[in-house]
């Protein structure tokens, strides 16, 4: 009945040959936009900052002589030695556990599981400097479990790699419970009826299936590791990485053209873990199936005990840590006087900000989950569900993926260096509380946006498509479908989101003024006064905090579980 | 279901398709008549979909026009086309109900609420689904969620109904029930239909013409009969049906050569040095020995119900010939493994190829 | 009803809040080393003599600041740098980031205590010097003298027992080393650090954290500064802290104005106050030595003869020598890697 009325003139063959090559469309100018919004909270300061490594102290551009300079200092190998074994050492551990707990979790019976993974998540709710505390309280020459650490030292690469495995464990973990969570039961049932043992079943069908996450985990883990100047400053001793090297150079010595150097040469490694995780990943498109069947474990009471044997000592290690974190924050005077009270927690009392800087970090961690949450979800859907080029989503995943690779210090010096230069237009941000929420987001903007993806790809890829042939948009489709279905890894992100902005650090210290001054910031300058009980009081604080966080976000995934279970599940 | 669509007809120029220096789609031309239903089959890789997807819209031809009617939609976006479409995963949205699903298209042309009512309901019917509408897909069995598909798809009134590989996540019972179905509906609603397939048993049971694709180019086109009595290439010979490759020579215009045997063919060949001979093997006379042309000897016996299809080995040629025979004829002749008999190959079912 | 009464009560606070901040019409942002504990004290006694003035404190570790004033060079955020290390501030002053200015009651300060420009850049608040933390406890258990002197520190009893600040990490740590080779020469000062080196458990990258270790008997002994074991002694921690007899490193905690702030007056106001007899009494409850002659009176845990023990420190020759100093300690102390050991 239109078809009269939409009736067009046949095109001549040179009008035609012009209009294939089409106009940049709506998703086109969006995705850019987005590369543009990255470039500018990613790349724009990185460059800021480190350009400085080719100039002097007086910005005129020397070429490689500070990296002459800062190879022949000397150390240099030793450094860049050591972060490599700590990280590959702290990437096998890490992995190997997180491994055999995603496997107790998702492919035995135990009982709890909920609960176990809750406590199996609890390092990431906490601020860096609580595995410090701990660590040295259990492990130190005054530790209550020191005899276990048979006369080694808990300050150097053994402490680095403890503090290390213990923060970066529910980054492997959440990776592998995706990957494994989504198995396809009738893999083991295939695997069953050709009379494959346990043994072979796990190494056939079990390990392949999880090999992309395993990579994932173990390219996420590597990099967050060797990034990480927190835990080698507070437990390192004068174990030397490459990251300590830039604490060194800018904050010992304000050598900002050196830091960019070894922040240059950190960047490598980084970039290496990248490359192959990316030739890894670009398989993987091309394995996933198009249905199966959830995989139900059968019963098999030698498994949950094996199951529970491979969780119990990652749990113990965990439940630990936070317990002797717990346990300092009311302790009186650690060793010498351990009467217990809560006086620690009256953060009135306290400096660094005390509760005014616990309504900041809540703010800023608000705002970060907010902004974020939007900003990653929704470049993620540009990239993952509109037609966009190659090379466009191949810069789009790059700018991503890049802040994982940068250490907070780095970030957050780079973000003065941008958004504090006079003729930066932006400049008016610099002090408030959005540059911290802005550089918040960038800063751990690579596993959500990972998150986003990996939900998005697992939709069904032509929803836009039946969409579009039943004349609906893909915005409608977007509101209608996609975001309902995403809507347990919108939570999984604005949760990742709010918990890190409670407890960074790293970058926000250059960055917070004297009306946004920040909880995470207080712990440190706490413990760094030496008040190490109120200290690890206002951690204990936050981490209940984002334990609370964890709680709500968990009561909603079960209201959300329940209220969609018919479609979810046919149940 | 009362209400037909005007099927609309579609018109394809020169459809070429470039995947940078793959080329997925040549040359393609093709007319579809309105209320037609045609199948696409060829092998996995043959382009099929990919033109499919082009006439979507879904994907943009390197070159070539397209037509639908009277407008060109060579440049369209695929909102902007007249068609329904069914996935091979149905797509169906699953946080919706069946009639949730059913209405989306027809919220977004805007269909008063009332009007959308008594066209889900009415398709519903249509289907068979009329218990089903609070459910959710996943709550449906796989032929049920491709009805819902179908109904979705069908609910715009759509001149053009594209369907890619809608059977092949069904089990075969099912699979040959819904086709009775689909097709039934689809003569009485008077829908153009584009059907990708890779099985060759469905494209000829339900098309009215089949397209047969190999390597981004049409091999042949023509109804299920033709294509199984005449294919127009060894390709189709081979991938529609079960068919007999004999390598020979041509001896003159009408007479063949294989081993030393020499056949008549009806349809004149040219005299090229080596031609390969074509038979389907129910067009095989299977004869008492001394009876027919060539000798040989039941290699084995497979029973597929309605005939037995048997291998025999001629002498002095090493491949095998497939023979179908009915039960009765194989009694009649004491057939079994080892038995020797003698074939007949005739002029009229002689196929011939450029080798 | 009770809505009602707490709205009125929230709205006459809210009133109240509003006249205060009505009162204060200047605001100045201070950056700051001063342990943080000690900020809302200094705002308060300033405040009562200049109400109108309010100070928002940016605070952070002596490294952190420095480095973030340096970054944020083009477009300075802090209009008053009071209580920062004056080696960062001979830094800062080369930067060019600072605004010269005398302050009223200048010639009272000791010549020590201020930049020695005719107007200087920088006028000095107190002396923050080094000293030694020991754990009163775990020297008792390990059987270890008390140590007296630097040179104590490097007997073989002592072996694996001391704990020392990073110089390339730490002010502190370069406070001690540039002591140590001024007071005993160039080589005398390297070798005693080299024997040093024998004992030395571990370096560590922050300078309070090898007293906070003493106080937590991570390790009986840590070289540290003055104020940090004080104040942990006071908080209970057995520690005595100890200053070594051939002189003690130390540094001045000074005040300056930035370049460029747009809240002159107010800030010439605070730093005229940052060397008023009222700081200095302030100071004083912190510091054995203050900027200004006669007024400090001894404090407990200090000595009293703080100011003979102080040595003649050459800010300018320590400046001038860092990069070279910091280079050769590199060289000669930091392969001491643990894998090596």
């Amino acid at each position: 009945m239109l078809e009269s009325s939409l009736k067009v003139a046949p095109l001549s063959p040179a009008v035609q040959r012009r209009r294939t090559f089409r106009r940049p469309g709506l998703f086109t100018v969006l995705l850019g936009a987005g590369c543009g919004v990255l470039f500018l909270l990613v790349l724009a300061p990185l460059y800021s900052l480190l350009s400085k490594a080719v100039e002097n102290r007086d910005g005129e551009f020397v070429g490689l002589a500070n990296f002459t300079h800062y190879l022949q200092m000397g150390g240099i190998e030793s450094a860049f030695f050591n972060s490599l074994w700590v990280s590959a050492l702290s990437m096998v551990i890490v992995v190997s556990l997180a491994f055999m707990a995603a496997w107790a979790i998702t492919r035995t019976r135990l009982p709890w599981t909920g609960w176990i993974r809750g406590a199996l998540v609890l390092p990431i709710l906490a601020p860096s400097l609580l595995p410090g505390i701990s660590l040295v309280y259990l492990f130190g020459n005054q530790g209550i479990l020191n005899s276990w650490m048979m006369g080694a030292d808990i300050y150097g690469p053994i402490g680095i790699v403890m503090g290390s495995c213990f923060w970066t464990f529910p980054h492997a973990l959440m990776i592998l419970l995706t990957a494994m969570e989504n198995a396809d039961g009738r893999h083991y049932e295939a695997a069953t009826a050709l009379k494959a043992s346990g043994w072979r079943t796990f190494w056939t069908v079990t390990v392949p299936g999880a090999r992309y996450g395993l990579v994932s985990a173990a390219f996420v883990v590597f990099t967050l590791v060797i990034t990480d100047f927190g835990v080698p400053k507070v437990i390192g001793g004068q174990f030397d990485v490459l990251a300590t090297d830039i604490y060194k150079q800018v904050i010992g010595q304000q050598h900002f053209e050196m830091g960019a150097v070894v922040s240059i040469l950190l960047l490598l490694p980084a970039l290496l873990a990248f490359a192959a995780d990316r030739i890894v990943q670009r398989k993987q498109s091309a394995s996933l199936s198009a249905r199966s069947a959830p995989y139900k474990p059968p019963h098999n009471p030698g498994r949950d005990w094996l199951g529970a044997a491979m969780l119990t000592p990652t749990l113990v290690f965990i439940v630990a840590i936070i317990g002797m974190a717990i346990y300092a924050s009311l302790v009186t005077f650690w060793p010498y006087n351990l009467n217990l009270s809560f006086s620690n927690y009256r953060f009135d009392l306290m400096d660094g900000g005390g509760w005014g800087a616990y309504t900041n970090s809540l703010l800023m961690a608000l705002g970060t989950m907010v902004l974020g949450t939007a900003l990653v979800f929704f470049n993620a859907w540009l990239m993952e569900r509109t037609p966009q080029s190659k090379t466009m989503a191949g810069f789009f995943q790059f700018f991503a993926l890049l802040p994982l690779a940068v250490p907070g210090l780095v970030l957050g010096l780079a973000y003065i260096f941008f958004f504090n230069h006079p003729d930066n237009p932006l400049n008016g941000l610099y002090g408030t509380l959005l540059i911290l929420i802005l550089c918040t987001v960038t800063h751990f903007y690579a596993v959500s946006h990972l998150t986003a993806v990996t939900a998005l790809k697992q939709l069904d890829k032509e929803f836009e498509a039946v969409g579009e042939s039943l004349k609906a948009s893909r915005w409608r489709v977007l509101f209608t479908v996609t975001l309902p279905l995403c809507l347990p890894a919108i939570l999984d992100v604005a949760l990742y989101l709010f918990v890190n902005a409670m407890t960074t650090v790293s970058a926000v210290v250059f960055l917070y003024g004297p009306h946004t001054q920040l909880a995470s910031v207080a712990v440190m300058s706490m413990d760094e006064a030496g008040d190490i009980a109120p200290a690890a009081a206002m951690a204990v604080m936050i981490m209940l905090t984002c334990a609370g966080a964890k709680l709500l976000q968990g009561a909603l995934r079960a209201w959300l579980d329940r209220a969609t279970r018919a479609w979810r599940r046919g149940a | 279901m009362n209400q037909t669509i005007q099927g609309s007809r579609l018109a394809l120029r020169d459809v070429e398709k470039h995947f940078g220096d793959f080329c997925a789609l040549k040359q393609i031309d093709l007319t579809v008549e309105p209320g037609e239903l045609v199948c696409f089959l060829g092998p996995s890789g043959c382009g099929k979909t990919t033109l499919l997807r082009i006439i979507a819209g879904l994907e943009q031809q390197s070159a070539g026009t397209l037509q639908q009617g009277e407008t060109d939609i060579s440049h369209k976006p695929p909102r902007e086309r007249d068609f329904g479409i069914v996935f091979q995963s149905y797509a169906l949205f699953p946080n919706m109900t069946v009639s949730d699903n059913i209405a989306y298209g027809l919220r977004s042309i805007g269909m008063p609420r009332q009007a959308i009512r008594e066209r889900v309901e009415a398709l519903l019917t249509m289907v068979g689904l009329t218990d089903q509408t609070r459910k959710y897909p996943a709550q449906l069995s796989g032929g049920q969620q491709q009805r819902v598909a179908l109904a979705r798809a069908l609910a715009p009134s759509p001149g053009l109904l594209l369907l890619d590989e809608p059977l092949s996540a069904l089990d075969a019972q099912v699979r040959q029930h819904l086709r009775g179905e689909i097709r039934q509906l689809q003569k009485q609603l008077g829908v153009t239909t584009i059907m990708v397939t890779h099985d060759q048993e469905e494209a000829l049971s339900m098309a009215d013409r089949v397209v047969v694709m190999n390597n981004g180019v049409i091999e042949q086109v023509g109804t299920p009969l033709e294509i199984y009595q005449q294919p127009a290439s060894a390709f189709v010979a081979a991938f529609i049906g079960a068919m007999n490759f004999l390598d020979g020579a041509a001896l003159d215009s009408h007479r063949v050569r294989v081993g030393n045997h020499d056949f008549s063919v009806q349809t004149p060949v040219a005299e090229a040095d080596r031609l390969c001979l074509a038979i389907r093997p129910e067009d095989v006379h299977l004869l008492p020995v001394g009876q027919g042309d060539w000798d040989g000897r039941v290699l084995a016996m497979d029973y597929l119900g309605a005939f037995i299809r048997t291998r025999v080995q001629l002498e002095g040629l090493e491949p095998t010939l497939l023979v179908d025979v009915d039960p009765r004829s194989a009694r009649q002749l004491g057939l079994a493994p080892g038995a020797d008999v003698c074939i007949s190959l005739p002029a009229e079912a002689l196929h011939c190829f450029a080798a | 009803m009770t809505l009602l009464k707490s709205l009125r009560h929230s709205l006459a606070l809210g009133l109240c809040a509003l006249a205060v901040t009505a009162h204060a019409e200047t605001e100045l942002t201070v950056y700051t080393a001063v342990e943080a504990e000690d900020l809302q004290k200094y705002a308060q006694r300033f405040n009562e003599d200049h109400p109108d003035i309010k100070i928002n404190w940016v605070r952070d570790s002596t490294g952190v600041v420095t480095a973030r004033l340096l970054a944020e060079k083009n477009n300075p955020h802090a209009d008053v740098i009071w209580g920062l290390a004056g080696t960062s501030l001979l830094l800062l002053k080369g930067e060019g980031m600072l605004q010269p200015y005398a302050p009223k009651g200048l010639d009272k300060l000791s010549p020590k205590f201020r930049d020695k420009d005719a107007t200087p850049s920088w006028v000095g608040m107190d002396a923050w010097m080094a000293a030694i933390c020991v754990n009163t406890i775990e020297s008792d258990k390990l059987g270890l003298p008390m140590p007296t002197s630097w040179q104590d520190l490097t007997k073989p009893v002592y072996r694996d027992h001391v704990v020392m600040p990073n110089p390339n990490s730490s002010g502190t740590g370069f406070l001690d080393v540039s002591a140590w080779l001024q007071m005993m020469g160039e080589n005398a000062g390297w070798q005693y650090m080299d024997d040093l080196h024998q004992n030395i458990a571990r370096y560590t990258h922050s300078g309070s954290k090898p007293c906070k270790m003493a106080a937590a008997g991570e390790t009986p002994i840590g070289v540290s500064f003055a104020f940090r074991g004080a104040r942990l002694k006071q908080k209970g921690a057995p520690l005595e802290v100890v200053f070594p007899k051939e002189g003690l490193g130390w540094e001045v905690e000074a005040t300056a104005i930035v370049k460029g702030t747009k809240k002159m007056d107010a800030a010439k106001t605070l730093v005229d106050w940052s060397i008023s007899h009222k700081a200095m009494e302030m100071y004083n409850e912190g510091y054995a030595i203050v900027g200004m002659p006669g007024v400090a009176q001894p404090i407990e845990y200090f000595p009293a003869n703080a100011d003979e023990l102080i040595i003649d420190n050459d800010f300018g020759w320590a400046a001038s020598h860092r990069d070279a100093i910091l280079a050769e300690w590199q060289r000669r102390y930091d392969g001491k890697s643990e894998a090596a050991e």
